[in-house]
């Protein structure tokens, strides 16, 4: 059996091994301790496609791609694994609290509309549509957008179901080791880390932020930067909020996340008080039932950002059957990884539409 | 579950829980005063499972109560005020 | 639009918790001239140990508390009480009055939260009519309140014999003790006897102890196991195992009891390191000989950093107030060496009694063992079975199985489930506790709600875009 090493075992990682193992490959993933930053644990569970690629269309396709297939992934999760990845798709909204938001909300949508290959279902709605779905806006909500493509997941859960997913198709999780770097033995693609080397005849770095630094070992650019994103959690609270918002979700169990920030280059985890201020001062303006609701914790974790926001998948040509995947969206693409850029891998080649999220683009970019 | 020492002259004060009255004496918590009038549960878990105070130091958030109009209120450590108005939101 | 806080008059040095630590630090502190604010989420000073003292109803305390209580009042600190504090923002301390949100600005923050009961977790103890030994210790000093009914007191540890005798003379008398001091640990504690010659009065207040708990011939069950609460819908009683033989008694009121642990969540929020303790099993917050906490311009005084009861609580929190007055400049390297000198060497010597009475008294109720029914979470209400089957499923740390279970994830915010989620880790994986990451706890520091949050700060206005 051919042997793959997937370096990274977060959400990425493990989609993208669960979608070799199925085609017959041999997976090893080098994962690292409990203890280590992970943007599977610090993410708001979002399956999201609108504004996504708004400048981009093969990205907003790709996105869509992955939100059609999502049904059926946390399906087929749910029934190998017993656990529930918590999907949902009701459709999600973005809630615009001023003129300037709904402006801008406006300008996006129409750049979205009328896109080829993209469902024209990206809308403007006004506070009625709003309130007949999500009964618990405040006054000062006066328009957003909506999609009916848009839901979320519990992104814990979801690890939970691809790690054991994982086992019951027979792959290995070391936690061992540290991989350093990827190169070739001879003809023979190695994984060199701290106390072994593993020969393989696939590698996938799906490492997060240490993405950038292991590719780049396979000759691989795939330029990332850390951003911090501060969330909010209360206690479990009465079903309330049926759709999600880039900004506010209520898990399954109850709880509702609010907040979403963006601190550009910040390496340490953690939260500040100004930003949860301003999370809950928002979250009361779209949804007042929430000031009287208990705030349990707050966590503020570092996630990965591509130096132009889209997916990075890189082939390389030095080491020849080494790939590397980097992305924002983890939750949203976790189905498309597994259906199809797993099982392509497996097959030494990056599928056909993603031509353009190829890392070459940031050769162009390079030598232009 | 619980008496006073004090003498019940002493308890001159007067809560209000679940619409009912309650004497209630100067000083004591409003977790000492529900334990003390039997009024537990003091509350349930999201799936139902009777709860009452616990640690009465303010470490283990099973005793809180809604009380005038403040939902979350650790009982334990809130001293009885007169005319205070208490709900457990017990569910049937 | 949300009210913002109310912010105080800045000070000098913030003090929280008004227990013997924190009163001892507010009196060396304003001796140095120094303005001190105590914040104290409590209705009346005094801790835990000294809960009551203000208005002392029927209660003995140790000698040196109405003096320190007496001088806490006079030295001229403003104290705050029912102050929840939940944020440390730079050098301002956020903390609630009854909804209220206020921002304290502080050049030092001195953290005296003191200790809690450890958690126990055995079948049942979650039932209306289940109280911690230590609650009904503060139901008696605070709220001149007696268990009225049949009761049992069970478990291990000092404070489950004081209060005992306390409870005794103010005419509640327990049905029995259930006494789960395993056999021999008597006799394997002994190799730190010699070190009670540290603190003779240590050694004479627990010989005492005993004596009058036999004198009062409550019934004690010894080497009790299998401990588990009767009933349905409230406590009916206790079952146990003791000296091979099966036991139940019928009670309304079961108080259990397994020592006590560092208060210290309000730290870990505010950044403190922590390690663990071997010897008493549970967390220390690391601090310096000084009491400073890994985190600038944070002391840590009392049993918050480090179990050693009320009177060396009152040597750290004058060790602390020493350390922030010369670090204010209020107090010459000098005076300031002088002062602490005597300081460390009484803790010294008093600490080396402490190791005997940890021995005799460590933990008999470990989550580890406990049958697989007993909740381990009580806010999630995640039984032991499931802790471990998540491990049997592949989780290996405190995150994961906190992901794959929800345990600590309620309004507790994991101070009854942590110790005993790190001693299940530790036994199904057979590790040590060390090998496991201290389940991280960032603001707020105890639960708040929306609204306080939205009032704790202006704010930065929306940093956010699309997901």
């Amino acid at each position: 059996m051919k042997r793959a090493i997937v370096i990274g075992g977060g959400i990425v990682g493990l989609s993208l091994a669960v979608g070799m193992a199925r085609t017959g490959l041999s997976v090893v993933i080098l994962d690292g301790s409990d203890q280590e930053p992970r943007a599977s644990y610090g993410n708001a569970g979002l399956v999201w496609v609108q504004g996504k690629g708004a400048n981009h269309p093969p990205y907003a396709q790709w996105s869509r791609r992955s939100a059609s297939l999502w049904p059926a992934f946390a399906a087929d999760l749910l029934a190998a694994t017993g656990i529930d990845p918590e999907y949902d798709r009701r459709g999600g909204f973005s809630l615009c609290l001023s003129d300037d938001e709904l402006a801008s909300r406006a300008k996006m949508v129409g750049r979205l509309s009328g896109q080829p290959g993209i469902p024209d279902d990206v809308v403007m709605v006004d506070p009625a549509f709003i309130r007949e779905r999500l009964p618990k806006v405040g006054p000062d909500v006066i328009g957003g957008s909506w999609c009916p493509a848009d839901g979320h997941a519990n992104p814990l859960l979801l690890t939970q179901a691809l790690a054991a997913q994982a086992r019951g198709l027979g792959i290995e999780i070391l936690r061992d080791d540290k991989a350093l770097s990827i190169g070739m033995v001879g003809s023979q693609l190695t994984v060199f880390c701290v106390e072994n080397r593993y020969p393989a005849e696939r590698v996938v770095i799906a490492a997060g932020l240490a993405t950038q630094p292991l590719a780049a070992t396979a000759g691989m650019l795939v330029p990332l930067r850390p951003v911090r994103g501060q969330i909010v959690v209360t206690e479990r609270l009465p079903p309330s909020i049926a759709h999600a918002t880039p900004t506010t979700r209520q898990a399954r169990a109850g709880s509702v996340m609010f907040g979403n920030s963006h601190e550009d280059d910040v390496v340490t985890p953690g939260t500040t008080l100004p930003i949860l201020a301003s999370h809950a001062q928002r979250a009361i303006r779209e949804f007042p039932f929430l000031a009287s609701a208990r705030v349990l914790r707050s966590w503020g974790a570092i996630r990965v950002m591509p130096a132009d926001g889209m997916p990075i998948y890189a082939r390389s040509e030095s080491c020849p059957g080494a790939f590397a995947v980097a992305c924002h969206s983890g939750i949203t693409l976790a189905a498309a990884h597994a259906e199809i850029v797993g099982p392509a891998i497996a097959a030494d080649a990056l599928p056909a539409e993603l031509a353009t999220l190829s890392s070459r683009r940031f050769d162009a970019a390079l030598a232009s | 579950m619980l008496r006073s020492l004090l003498d019940p002259a002493d308890a001159r004060l007067t809560i209000t829980v679940d619409g009912r009255s309650f004497d209630a004496h100067p000083g004591e918590t409003v977790a000492a005063c529900l334990m003390r009038h039997d009024l537990v549960p003091s509350r349930q878990t999201p799936t139902g499972q009777p709860r009452a105070p616990y640690c009465l130091m303010g470490a283990c958030f099973e005793c809180t109560v809604e009380l005038d109009g403040r939902t979350n209120v650790q009982a334990c450590l809130t001293p009885v005020r007169d005319g205070m108005v208490i709900c457990r939101n017990l569910r049937a | 639009m949300p009210e913002f806080a109310r912010v105080d008059p800045a000070t000098d040095v913030a003090i929280i918790g008004a227990g013997p630590a924190g009163m001892a630090a507010a009196i060396e502190a304003r001796r140095h001239g120094l303005g001190v604010t105590v914040l104290d989420d409590q209705p009346a000073i005094g801790g835990q140990i000294l809960r009551g003292i203000s208005h002392p109803r029927r209660v003995h305390y140790e000698d040196w508390g109405l003096p320190l209580a007496t001088a806490f009042q006079q030295c001229g600190a403003e104290h705050v009480r029912g102050a929840s504090v939940w944020a440390r923002d730079g050098e301002t301390l956020v903390y609630g009055v009854e909804g209220q949100t206020c921002r304290l600005r502080a050049r030092a923050v001195i953290l005296a939260t003191g200790s809690m009961e450890r958690p126990v977790v055995l079948p049942g103890h979650t039932l209306p009519g289940v109280v911690t030994v230590g609650a009904l210790q503060a139901l008696l000093k605070g709220s001149a309140t007696v268990p009225s009914g049949r009761f049992v007191l069970a478990g291990n540890g000092p404070l489950l014999l004081l209060t005992a005798l306390q409870l005794l003379e103010a005419g509640a008398a327990p049905l029995a003790i259930v006494d789960t001091m395993p056999r021999r640990r008597f006799r394997s504690s002994l190799r730190h006897a010699p070190g009670l010659v540290g603190d003779p009065a240590l050694a004479m207040s627990g010989i005492k102890l005993l004596a009058r708990i036999r004198a009062a011939r409550v019934p004690v069950f010894r080497h009790a196991t299998d401990l588990r609460v009767l009933g349905a819908d409230r406590a009916a009683g206790l079952a146990f195992r003791s000296n091979g033989r099966e036991h139940q008694i019928e009670a309304n009121l079961v108080a259990l009891h397994d020592g006590v642990v560092p208060n210290d969540q309000l730290a870990v929020s505010f950044g403190c390191a922590s390690h663990w303790n071997a010897e008493t099993q549970c967390y220390a917050m690391t601090t310096t000989d000084e009491v400073r906490a890994s985190v600038p311009g944070i002391w840590l005084a009392g049993d918050a950093a480090a179990i050693s009861g009320g009177y060396l609580a009152t040597l750290t929190g004058k060790l602390a107030a020493c350390d922030v007055a010369h670090e204010l400049g209020a107090m010459t390297a000098k005076a300031h060496g002088e002062a602490v000198a005597p300081l460390l060497a009484e803790r010294h010597r008093r600490l080396r009694a402490r190791r005997f009475v940890d021995a005799l008294y460590a933990p008999t109720l470990s989550a580890a063992k406990a049958d697989g029914t007993a909740l381990l979470c009580r806010c999630e209400e995640v039984p032991v079975s499931r802790i471990r089957a998540a491990i049997a499923q592949g989780a290996t740390g405190t995150r994961q199985v906190k992901a794959a279970t929800r345990c600590g994830m309620g309004p507790c915010q994991g101070r009854q489930c942590t110790l005993s989620l790190v001693s299940v880790l530790a036994e199904e994986l057979g590790a040590a506790v060390t090998d496991f990451s201290r389940p991280s706890l960032r603001t707020p520091g105890r639960p708040i709600t929306v609204a306080e949050l939205a009032a704790s700060h202006t704010g930065q206005g929306h940093t956010g875009s699309d997901a």
